[in-house]
């Protein structure tokens, strides 16, 4: 009786399942595909708690089809992502990407739904033309101190275009434009053009009646860029936003909110001039975090268009047990079947506005046309000088 | 599990010895003493209630599975508890119990390797309410005691308090060193301690599960009776609600080591002389 009542305690001991990370998931049918995907996604996209997508629903709608696709080929690889676009046809993180490394091709909802968006809408899309910077904005900048320069990177092992250009205006605004957030990584073509910036801003001349940081155009980049380039304008540390990450593997379980802070670097000279940053639609992630914390500071002005909306901050997922994943690496290579690029926090702004898929709209809403890019105009900077000249 | 499985094995052992002492009259003499004593008197009702205070300390357990995290355990934490039992006898060797208390749950999550320093403290304080049989071995002044029954417990607040690596304030030592030797020196710790904000889609209030308690008492006069319980109690329900396919459940496991006392209300009855 005795062994009997002990193995009746013991059979009360709870046994509990456990899930997978995405990568351990063999991958050799499109079943544990679909299984490692849609898990990777519950324990680490880190929206649930704003993202309207039914992730539960999903399974109970894909499951079935994936199961129906029994052997790897180019007609069920294609039937597979379709399958997996219209999973996430509305995922709301703006980062979002999913790449196929078999086929090559990728995905973004985000750019598939702003696309979509009329072209009378003022938020719609358009790019800047390529020699935009080089052929309209350096007419605004006196040639007398324009410093511009174009250095090859290494970012995140690919070889990127680092461009800078800086100067002033009038005699009157200094003036600083960069196409992605490699300010620590600049070269002998791009430093001076940074040091010429941040040594004027240490030392205003008395000329200088504003600033305007450009970060139109800008796909984003290094978190510490943000620090090195305000970091150099304020005197006291700021808050500028908060960001939470995942503390556990439920889809809910969050880290409390932790506050962004832009600190002060060594020799900062607090600016009290007013600062513009220019932003546009294709000016994303850090690009978007900048223009937050201009927008945060007792001078700061936006003016351009509605960003991008991607503002998670991102890390490979080791890092915070969140963000991105690789399916199928088992039994498809480091690259796995499918890369899915997604933010390992949630950004919010100081108001407690959550921007991601929505973007940051501007204080001053001001769109450049093709009329005025023909005739060399740059209606942003513009704005931007007709704002500090008030 | 081992802890379980000796707890287990104890609490047969005390079992199995007060079923031996009153083998020959286990089924009838419970029923037997409730309902007409051997002297023919009812005893007083007061005379069968105790009531008393204990204190404890414990050590909670989180059984769950979080193997697909990386570099993170989870550890448990001690806590406290303080309650009022109450006990009506039955009979000689048998009691209905309660002790209604406020029990705490701790645990912890942490991260190791490169993101040592990295947690999350878990202080969870319940309102339990337990109901048990307490079997009592013994019948000198020092006897030993096992509990056996259930509970149910509302998770009534909490409180996290932890270190993480905020991203958005890294460290100005990146600068200068492309190596950090953990994570919390690449980016500034934010450290917090605040009350835990109950999510209505996810979390589980309500808690339910079976106990086991074993102890001694010494009774010090026909009043006061002081004790020492350890006592193991194990949660049959999920600390979450179900809101995800694919869930991986939480529950609670916890030691507890109480003292207490208790005092037999009838003994400040005044006797009677019959004449």
């Amino acid at each position: 009786m005795s062994i009997t009542v002990a193995l009746a305690f013991l059979s009360c001991e709870k046994i509990v399942p456990s899930i997978n990370s995405p990568e351990s998931y063999p991958g050799d049918n499109y079943n544990e595909i679909f299984e490692s995907f849609w898990n990777g996604m519950n324990n680490n996209y880190v929206f649930w708690s704003v993202d309207t997508t039914n992730w539960d629903n999903v399974y109970r709608t894909y499951k079935p089809l994936f199961s129906q696709l029994t052997v790897f080929n180019k007609k069920n690889d294609s039937i597979a992502e379709f399958y997996f676009e219209k999973m996430t046809s509305n995922i709301i993180d703006s980062h979002y990407t999913l790449s196929f490394n078999n086929t090559g091709h990728q995905f973004s909802p985000a750019l598939n739904r702003k696309l979509k968006i009329d072209q009378s809408h003022p938020d719609s899309i358009y790019s800047l033309p390529n020699d935009f910077f080089n052929s309209v904005v350096i007419n605004y900048i006196d040639h007398s101190f324009l410093l511009k320069g174009t250095d090859t990177i290494l970012y995140e092992n690919s070889k990127v275009p680092f461009t800078v250009i800086s100067g002033t205006i009038n005699n009157k605004i200094l003036y600083l434009y960069f196409n992605g957030f490699f300010l620590s990584h600049a070269g002998k073509n791009t430093q001076p053009a940074i040091d010429y910036f941040l040594s004027t801003v240490s030392n205003l001349p008395s000329n200088i009646s504003g600033i305007v940081i450009d970060v139109r155009e800008n796909g984003g980049g290094e978190i510490t860029d943000l620090n090195y380039l305000l970091g150099s304008m304020i005197g006291t540390p700021l808050t500028f936003g908060y960001t939470r990450g995942k503390s556990n593997i439920g889809r809910l379980d969050y880290t409390p909110w932790a506050p962004a802070i832009l600190t002060p670097q060594v020799g900062s000279f607090p600016v009290s001039l007013p600062i513009v940053v220019l932003a546009d639609h294709l000016s994303v992630s850090m690009a978007e975090l900048t223009t937050l914390a201009i927008k945060a500071l007792p001078t700061g002005k936006f003016i351009g268009t509605t960003t991008w909306g991607a503002n998670g901050p991102l890390a490979p997922s080791v890092y915070y047990n969140a963000g991105q994943f690789t399916v199928g690496a088992s039994s498809f290579g480091p690259n796995g079947y499918m890369f899915v690029y997604t933010s390992s926090f949630m950004f919010e702004g100081v108001d407690g506005k959550v921007y991601e898929g929505k973007g940051v709209k501007p204080d001053i809403w001001a769109a450049e046309t093709l009329a005025a890019y023909q005739a060399r105009q740059d209606l942003q900077l513009s704005a931007a000088i007709k704002y500090i000249g008030k | 599990m081992l802890k379980t499985l000796i707890f287990a094995l104890a609490s047969i052992t005390f079992l199995n010895s007060l079923i031996a002492q009153n083998a020959s009259s286990f089924s009838n003499k419970v029923f037997l003493d409730t309902i007409k004593p051997a002297n023919g008197k009812s005893p007083d009702f007061m005379n069968r209630i105790s009531v008393g205070v204990d204190v404890g300390y414990d050590q909670n357990y989180l059984l769950t599975n979080i193997s697909n995290l990386s570099f993170t355990t989870i550890k448990p934490l001690n806590g406290y508890s303080i309650g009022i039992p109450f006990l009506y006898k039955l009979n000689s060797w048998m009691s209905l119990s309660t002790n209604p208390s406020i029990t705490q749950k701790n645990y912890k999550i942490e991260r190791t390797g490169f993101y040592q320093g990295i947690h999350e403290n878990f202080t969870n304080s319940y309102i339990q309410l337990p109901i048990y049989g307490h079997f009592i071995f013994g019948d000198k002044k020092m006897k030993g005691f096992l509990n056996l029954g259930g509970y149910g417990a509302y998770w009534a607040w909490a409180k996290i308090a932890g270190t993480e690596s905020n991203i958005l304030n890294p460290s100005s030592a990146v600068y200068s060193n492309s190596n950090p030797l953990s994570l919390l020196a690449e980016n500034e710790p934010f450290n917090y301690s605040q009350r835990y904000q109950f999510n209505k889609i996810r979390d589980n209030r309500l808690e339910f599960g079976w106990l086991l308690g074993i102890g001694l008492s010494y009774e010090f006069t026909k009043r006061y009776v002081i004790f020492m319980e350890g006592r193991f109690t194990q949660s049959i329900t999920d600390q979450q609600k179900k809101y995800i396919i694919n869930q991986v459940p939480r529950y609670n496991q916890t030691y507890n080591l109480s003292i207490g006392c208790l005092i037999n209300l009838g003994s400040f009855k005044k006797q009677h002389n019959l004449n």
